[in-house]
């Protein structure tokens, strides 16, 4: 995935705003400091493609059990329901991780998590979207808590997970008091989730509420 | 508008809401985009509730 470069000036303006806004929410604010701990100059503001990375990215999906195919997943899926296909960015498998730990028990075994084929995906497209099962808003929710976990673990790692977060669009809304709530709740609900620890950290959880639950309670 | 009245507006806005996304949910072929939008909005007039009264955050 060839992303677009970010304007690393837009980038220092907005920050130091929506860490202000954030304020009041401790946790979130935490969670924010992880994800800026480290970021690249002006001219590397792309995901890593560095070797390094993508064998910690392997080794992260394998402490979870994962099957690791070498190949690219537009020649098959990005998970098939037991297997990550790691022709991808560090970044990009290091998301399918946090999928994982998103998705619905149900759900792990399932090709893309049934949330229907994810960009990646190639030939196991029509297989991937005949599966199913969760959509529109509710998808839109679970993509968001796999984003930002999956930027935390990077993180984690001592990888650049500023990257992905502007990539993923966490910073798009600004300090706009929708994008702010917006983030705010994620953090919560993946701490409720036990996913991410009281200081902001990814854990080895995984969801265990089914998504009719999870979803109600989300939206109620 | 009071702030009193600001809150029984959303909460009616919200409960509104909550009627038709159960009504769409159940016809045999619901719109998603409609059903999508429509949660989202229900969340936010949430967010706006708890962000006036955080005593209904629960």
């Amino acid at each position: 995935m060839i992303l677009t470069s970010v304007d690393p000036i837009k980038l220092m303006a907005v920050l130091p705003q929506f860490r202000q806004a954030l304020s009041g929410s401790p946790l979130a604010e935490r969670v924010l400091m992880l994800v800026t701990t480290e970021i690249p100059e002006g001219d590397l503001m792309r995901l890593s493609t560095d070797r390094l990375h993508h064998r910690q990215a392997i080794d992260l999906c394998c402490s979870f059990g994962f099957g690791i195919l070498d190949r690219d997943p537009k020649a098959w899926f990005t998970w098939d329901g037991q297997n990550v296909a790691c022709g991808m960015e560090p970044s990009v498998i290091i998301h399918e991780v946090a999928h994982y730990q998103c998705a619905a028990p149900y759900r792990r075994t399932l090709p893309d998590f049934g949330l229907g084929a994810g960009p990646e995906t190639g030939v196991g497209t029509a297989a991937a979207n005949a599966v199913r099962v969760v959509t529109g808003a509710d998808a839109d929710v679970e993509e968001g808590l796999s984003s930002l976990l999956g930027i935390l673990w990077e993180a984690e790692l001592g990888q650049p997970a500023i990257l992905a977060f502007l990539e993923q669009n966490w910073l798009e809304g600004g300090v706009d008091v929708r994008n702010v709530a917006h983030f705010v709740k994620m953090v919560a609900t993946l701490e409720q989730l036990g996913l991410i620890d009281q200081s902001g950290h990814p854990t080895r959880g995984l969801r265990d509420v089914d998504d009719a639950p999870f979803f109600d309670r989300y939206f109620s | 508008m009071s702030v009193h009245d600001r809150i029984e507006s959303l909460k009616t806005k919200h409960a509104a809401l909550e009627t038709a996304i159960e009504r769409e949910s159940r016809r045999p072929l619901p719109d998603g985009d409609q059903l999508r939008s429509m949660k989202w909005q229900k969340l936010r007039i949430k967010d706006e509730l708890t962000s006036i009264d955080p005593m209904l955050r629960h």
